[in-house]
C-alpha cells in the first residue's frame, strides 16, 4: 500500500453550511502536498478529519486506520504543526525537548538539539519569551526529530516575517524531506510553497477541484497571451479562464496540444496561483 | 510508566502552586515558630508569673507527646484547608488553560491518549497534590518542632525535644490516611471539576457552582425538600466522621485561673489509634461516589477526545 492517506466522500456540516462535500482523494509516500483553497473552503476540516480532530462522514483511512478511532495510534506516525502560537507558554524549552521525548517513541533528542544549535533559542529560556519566529524555530526542530511518516501543516509560517517564511521551508525540505517522508500542507500563501510541492490539490466550497501532480499539471495547463486579432480564436478553443494584462488577452487552457497555442501567441506554464484564480472564479463564473 | 512520570512532572510545571503554596505555609510556619520561641524566652524573663518551666516539667512525656499531637493535627487541618484551595483552582483550570491558550493542539499531537492525559489531571489532584502537601507539612513540623524543643531545652526541659519523633510520626501516619481517605471520598467532586474545566467556554468557577445550586433551588422550589443539598453537604463535611473512630483519645483542656493556666490532658499513645476504615469501607456513599467519580471522568475523556477546537 503506498497510498496514506485515502479518503472518500468525507463530508462535514457545520449548522447549515458543507466545510467538506464529497471530497475524495489519495496522498502517496514521499510526496509534498499542497492543499490549497480560498478561505472557508475546508482546508482546515480536511486536515482536522485526518489528524481525527473532527467528525465526519464518508470512508477515511490514515496508515491503514481510521483517525475517528484509533487517533492517538495514528498519531505515533503522523506529525503536524497546527498553527506556530500553539506550544505552551509556561514550558520551558528544555521542558519542551524532555515531554515529547518521554511521550513520543520517534523522537530523537538529540537531532532537535542539534537543530536548535543553530538557533537562537535558548534550552532555559520559556516559549513565552521567544519570538514568533523562534517559536517556530523549536517547533520545527521538534517535530523535525520525529521519525514520522507523514507530517502535516495548517498554515505554518502565518504570522511569520518573510525571513522566518524562506527558512522554514528550506529547512524543512534540505533536513527532513527524503522519499519516505510525506508532507501534507495547506497555506494561501501559495507562490511561497509552489516550487517544493510535488503535488498539488485545489478545495473549493468542501470540493476538491484539482488534484494532480506538479509534472502533470505543466503539462495540462498552458497560459497563452493572445493580440487582439487572435481573441476570438482562442476563445473558440474553451480556455478555462482568461484575463487582461497590458492590453493583451491571457487564456488559461486545460488539456489542449500545445503546438496549436504556440500558433496563437506567446505560451508558458502558468503559476499555481494563477491557476487557482482560474479554477476557482472559473467554476464559480 | 515513563510517560505518567513525565505528565505528572508537567503538571507541576504549569501550575506553580501546587509546590509554591504549601511551601510557603511552611515557611511561614516556621518564621511564626521562631517568633514564638523568642516571644516565649521574652516572656519568662520579664514575667515571672507565667512560669512555663515549671508547667512543661508538670506533665510527664505521654501528656508531652499529646500536646505536641494536638498542636501538630492543628497544623494539619491548616495544610488541609490550603491543599483543599490548591485542588480546586487546579481542577479548574487544568483543562481550560490548554484550550485558552491554544496549546492543547500540541498535546493533542502527541501519541498520548486522551485518557491518560486527563487521567494524569485527576492523579495530580488526588495523588500529587496531597503528596506535596504531605511533605511541606512535615517540613514545617520537623522545623517547629526544632525550633519549640531547643528554646525549651534552653529552659531546661527536654521533654519538647524527647516527645516529638514520636509525635511527628503519628501525626504523620493519620494525615497520610487522612488525605487518603479524603481523595477517595472527594473524586466525584473532583471529576466534576475536571468536567466544568474541560467543557466550559469561560467562567470555570461559575459553572463549577452553579449547577449544583440550581439543582438545589429546583427541588426546594418542587417538592420543598432539601435532599439534594444534604448529600453535598454530608460530601463536602461526611469523610472523616465515617473513616475516624469516634472515641475522643486526645483531648487537651487548657484552663485559664487568673495568670496560671491548668492543663488538662486526656491521653493514649497517639492519634493514630483513631484510625478505623471500616465504617467508611463499608458505606455506601464510598462506592457510589467513585462510581459517580467514573462516570464523570468518562464524560470529560469523551469531551476532550471530540469535542472540535477552532
Amino acid at each position: 500500500m503506498s497510498s496514506l492517506v485515502q479518503a472518500r466522500n468525507l463530508t462535514k456540516r457545520y449548522g447549515n453550511t458543507l466545510a467538506l462535500d464529497k471530497a475524495s482523494f489519495d496522498i502517496d509516500r514521499g510526496r509534498i502536498v499542497g492543499l490549497i483553497g480560498p478561505n472557508g473552503a475546508g482546508k482546515t476540516t480536511a486536515l482536522k478529519a485526518v489528524l481525527g480532530l473532527t467528525p465526519f462522514e464518508g470512508e477515511l483511512q490514515v496508515l491503514g486506520r481510521d483517525p475517528r478511532r484509533e487517533r492517538h495510534r495514528i498519531m505515533r506516525d503522523v506529525c503536524f504543526i497546527a498553527d506556530v502560537a500553539v506550544l505552551p507558554r509556561w514550558l520551558r524549552v528544555r521542558q519542551a525537548l524532555e515531554v515529547v521525548a518521554a511521550l513520543h517513541p520517534g523522537f530523537n533528542r538529540d537531532r532537535a538539539e542539534g537543530f536548535l544549535a543553530k538557533t537562537k533559542v535558548r534550552m532555559d529560556r520559556k516559549i513565552g519569551q521567544l519570538s514568533k519566529g523562534m517559536v517556530t524555530q523549536l517547533h520545527l526542530a521538534l517535530v523535525m526529530a520525529i521519525e514520522a511518516r507523514l507530517l502535516v501543516l495548517d498554515e505554518p509560517t502565518i504570522g511569520l516575517d518573510i525571513i522566518y517564511r524562506k527558512d522554514f521551508y528550506s529547512t524543512l525540505l534540505n533536513d527532513y524531506f527524503d522519499e519516505d517522508r510525506t508532507i501534507l500542507v495547506t497555506t494561501h500563501q501559495v507562490e511561497e510553497i509552489e516550487h517544493i510541492l510535488t503535488d498539488v490539490m485545489f478545495i473549493n466550497e468542501g470540493r476538491i477541484v484539482l488534484d494532480d501532480s506538479m509534472d502533470s499539471v505543466a503539462e495540462r495547463f498552458a497560459e497563452v497571451a493572445v493580440g487582439p486579432d487572435r481573441v476570438d480564436e482562442a476563445r473558440s478553443l474553451q480556455p478555462i479562464y482568461e484575463r487582461q494584462v497590458f492590453g493583451k488577452s491571457v487564456f488559461l487552457f486545460d488539456g489542449k496540444p500545445q503546438d496549436r497555442l504556440r500558433q496563437l501567441g506567446d505560451t508558458r506554464c502558468p503559476g499555481i496561483a494563477d491557476l487557482f484564480v482560474a479554477k476557482i472564479k472559473g467554476a464559480s463564473a | 510508566m515513563n510517560d505518567m512520570t513525565t505528565l505528572l512532572r508537567r503538571e507541576l510545571w504549569e501550575h506553580r502552586a501546587i509546590t509554591v503554596a504549601p511551601a510557603v505555609f511552611a515557611a511561614l510556619f516556621t518564621v511564626v515558630a521562631l517568633l514564638a520561641a523568642a516571644g516565649a524566652i521574652h516572656i519568662q524573663v520579664s514575667d515571672a508569673h507565667v512560669d512555663l518551666t515549671s508547667l512543661l516539667r508538670s506533665i510527664d512525656g505521654r501528656e508531652m507527646g499529646a500536646l505536641l499531637q494536638v498542636g501538630l493535627a492543628a497544623l494539619a487541618v491548616i495544610f488541609n484547608t490550603v491543599m483543599m484551595f490548591v485542588i480546586v483552582f487546579y481542577l479548574l483550570d487544568c483543562l481550560y488553560a490548554e484550550r485558552k491558550d491554544r496549546s492543547i493542539l500540541f498535546w493533542k499531537s502527541l501519541p498520548v491518549s486522551d485518557v491518560r492525559i486527563v487521567g494524569s489531571k485527576l492523579v495530580t489532584a488526588a495523588v500529587v497534590i496531597p503528596a506535596v502537601t504531605v511533605a511541606a507539612f512535615l517540613a514545617a513540623s520537623i522545623g517547629i518542632y526544632l525550633i519549640s524543643g531547643l528554646t525549651v531545652l534552653m529552659s531546661g526541659s527536654g521533654a519538647v525535644l524527647a516527645a516529638g519523633p514520636g509525635a511527628i510520626i503519628e501525626t504523620a501516619v493519620t494525615v497520610v490516611y487522612a488525605l487518603v481517605v479524603q481523595s477517595l471520598w472527594y473524586l466525584p467532586l473532583f471529576a466534576w471539576l475536571l468536567l466544568v474545566s474541560v467543557w466550559a467556554k469561560r467562567a470555570v468557577l461559575l459553572w463549577a457552582l452553579l449547577p449544583p445550586w440550581a439543582i438545589g433551588v429546583t427541588e426546594w422550589l418542587l417538592f420543598r425538600t432539601e435532599y439534594f443539598g444534604q448529600m453535598l453537604a454530608q460530601r463536602l463535611i461526611g469523610v472523616f466522621p465515617l473513616a475516624f473512630s469516634e472515641h475522643d483519645v486526645q483531648d487537651v483542656v487548657i484552663q485559664y485561673a487568673g495568670e496560671h493556666a491548668n492543663m488538662d490532658v486526656t491521653v493514649s499513645e497517639g492519634v493514630s489509634q483513631l484510625i478505623d476504615p471500616g465504617t467508611l469501607l463499608a458505606s455506601a456513599g464510598l462506592w457510589v461516589g467513585l462510581v459517580v467519580a467514573a462516570g464523570l471522568f468518562a464524560v470529560a475523556v469523551y469531551i476532550r477526545r471530540f469535542r472540535e477546537e477552532s
